[in-house]
């Protein structure tokens, strides 16, 4: 960034060096960043520049939660998604302020049964029944676009089959993946079927998973990575299909899923397969928490990330949110973790509680507290995605445009 | 810790060429200056060269009331000390009045000067100042030239769209029926 001062600095004032006025970008809130980014070239270079030095990733984490209101008059259920910013203190590395920014989903047209189903790098992956079945939307909430799926090959195994986004801004293309256990034709296989930006095309692939497993309905966690898809078995392997060398096979888990199948989850992150067990968290006392990373698929070793026990979990949050309700420990329902960011989410009645786990040990471990506005109107079954948004400068929005999967409301609807 | 049985005296130079005599505490308020102290490679006037003096006068009061703070807080049950409510309405008082020239210089002193707390107070009402302002608006209050082609500006434009919308810029879904 050599010559960054120059024009900026055409001020009546002493110069500010970009040290200055980076301090100042990170104080804006995004909106006026961006805005910003036309005043002049120099503007528009520092500005993006600072947004990859400083990585705004982290400062727009924050999640999705469905509301549902009841309309007494004619007994129908309003469904309303809300976008929540996590708080940054918490979450972000830089310790940003807290940024503003509206990611409501108005721009969407009216879609019935909508649902938000998964998130990945700032994608939301929706899905709509409509009468003439289900519909799978992409959309980005920042930018305000989004694309309508064609129609799966396999419609009506898409019924229990777990919807999953994946998405590298670095490629520009997104990849839907089905994953279902074809549990009353062909017992024993499971259904996957991807659809890829790239072709505009849905492929179908199915394979046998052998006896005694099961992939249970919305329970599969799939997960793209390398071209090759890991999925759980219920109840204690991980399959991985290879796409590119057109084989697949199963290793164990490090732990049984007991009980509940569908309490476990698998992830990437970094380039890494992980699996986090989370549902004794509520059933068992003391209750625990634990995270693998699988280093090497050949020599099936996992490591263990993260081992807590909830007490401390619960200690922590109690300590940093007075008003918390510790006696009742079943009131505690895990909602998600955040892989990346290693951030756990926990519902507790009305409030979403989120904690950093590579910092738990700290004096003040990061804890943060949001507060739902109406605790009557939130149904006991409770939807969370994690939302991350990736500015990476003008280079992100840029392409997004330009990319003809995502068609812009803009340009297809008025204007 | 160091002695302070008597108070050292240290002379600073405003660009304009003012000397200022300041306790050293105060003066070590700035980080700058407490390295160069530290180090004793300051002279017997320190040449502060892109402050000027009526910047240079603001910024010491600010150090004053660091040291007034901090030498209060030592104390348990100082009614000098401040809550976190009192020094966010001091520091709003602080910088009361100073228009966005006088600001431009504090900032670039508080940056020279390495005093992170005023820096911070000049940062956030910068923010305040310019967020809610147009590009255009931002031009001239920092007298930059617009570069841009129409097109190109046309293009950035589209393309951070959603910068430049109204709060709430949505209609409602349900109103749209």
């Amino acid at each position: 960034m050599d010559g960054g001062q120059v024009g900026v600095n055409d001020i009546s004032a002493p110069s500010f060096t970009d040290d200055l006025w980076l301090q100042i970008f990170s104080h804006l809130p995004v909106k006026p960043l961006f805005k910003f980014m036309c005043v002049s070239k120099t503007w528009s270079t520092l500005i993006s520049d600072y947004c990859n030095r400083a990585r705004v990733l982290e400062s727009l984490t924050g999640f999705f939660y469905q509301l549902v209101e009841f309309d007494e008059n004619d007994d129908l259920e309003r469904i309303e998604y809300k976008y929540v910013c996590s708080s940054n203190e918490t979450l972000s590395v830089n310790n940003k302020k807290n940024r503003s920014i509206d990611l409501s989903l108005d721009f969407l047209p009216e879609l019935p049964h909508f649902a938000i189903l998964h998130s990945c790098s700032g994608l939301l992956l929706c899905l709509s029944v409509e009468s003439n079945g289900p519909v799978y939307y992409v959309c980005n909430p920042l930018l305000k676009t989004w694309v309508a799926l064609p129609k799966p090959c396999t419609g009506d195994t898409i019924d229990d089959a777990e919807a999953r986004l994946t998405y590298d801004p670095n490629t520009t293309h997104f990849r839907v993946i089905l994953c279902s256990g074809d549990v009353y034709r062909d017992y024993g296989r499971t259904v996957i079927q991807i659809f890829s930006s790239d072709t505009g095309n849905w492929l179908e692939t199915k394979v046998a998973h052998g006896p005694n497993r099961l992939i249970y309905p919305y329970s599969g966690c799939p997960v793209l990575h390398n071209e090759a898809l890991y999925y759980l078995l219920f109840p204690s392997h991980v399959m991985r299909v290879d796409f590119l060398e057109g084989n697949y096979g199963v290793i164990e888990l490090p732990i049984i899923q007991e009980e509940v199948p569908s309490a476990g989850m698998l992830y990437e992150c970094e380039g890494h397969l992980y699996y986090m067990r989370g549902h004794t968290f509520y059933h068992l006392d003391p209750l625990r928490f634990q995270v693998w990373m699988l280093t090497d698929w050949n020599t099936k070793e996992w490591i263990m990330k993260h081992d807590i026990c909830s007490e401390t979990l619960y200690e922590k949050i109690s300590a940093a949110d007075s008003c918390c309700l510790r006696a009742d420990k079943e009131c505690f329902q895990p909602l998600g973790f955040a892989a990346d960011l290693n951030v756990i989410f926990l519902r507790e009645h009305c409030k979403i509680h989120y904690c950093d786990l590579v910092n738990l040990k700290a004096e003040n471990a990061p804890v943060s507290s949001y507060s739902l506005k109406n605790e009557s109107t939130i149904r006991n079954f409770f939807q969370i995605t994690l939302l991350l948004i990736l500015i990476q400068g003008e280079g992100l929005c840029s392409r997004q445009v330009d990319r003809p999967c995502l068609v812009s409301r803009k340009e297809s609807g008025k204007d | 810790m160091s002695e302070s049985t008597e108070k050292k005296m240290v002379r600073l130079r405003s660009s304009d060429g003012e000397v200022f005599e300041v306790e050293e505490s105060v003066a070590k308020v700035a980080k700058t200056l407490q390295d160069m102290l530290e180090e004793d490679c300051a002279d017997a006037v320190i040449p502060i060269t892109c402050v000027r003096a009526p910047i240079l006068t603001k910024v010491i009061d600010y150090c004053k009331d660091q040291v007034m703070i901090s030498s209060s807080s030592s104390t348990t049950n100082n009614p000098n000390e401040r809550t976190e409510q009192e020094r966010k309405a001091w520091g709003q008082k602080f910088m009361e009045g100073v228009d966005s020239s006088t600001l431009c210089e504090l900032l670039v002193a508080s940056n020279f000067l390495n005093i992170e707390g005023l820096l911070n107070l000049g940062v956030d009402k910068m923010v305040s100042m310019i967020q809610g302002k147009y590009p255009q608006e931002i031009r001239d209050m920092f007298n930059v030239v617009n570069d841009f082609t129409p097109e190109e500006e046309e293009e950035i434009r589209n393309q951070n769209a959603w910068a430049f919308e109204r709060d709430p810029y949505y209609k409602k879904r349900s109103s749209s029926k």
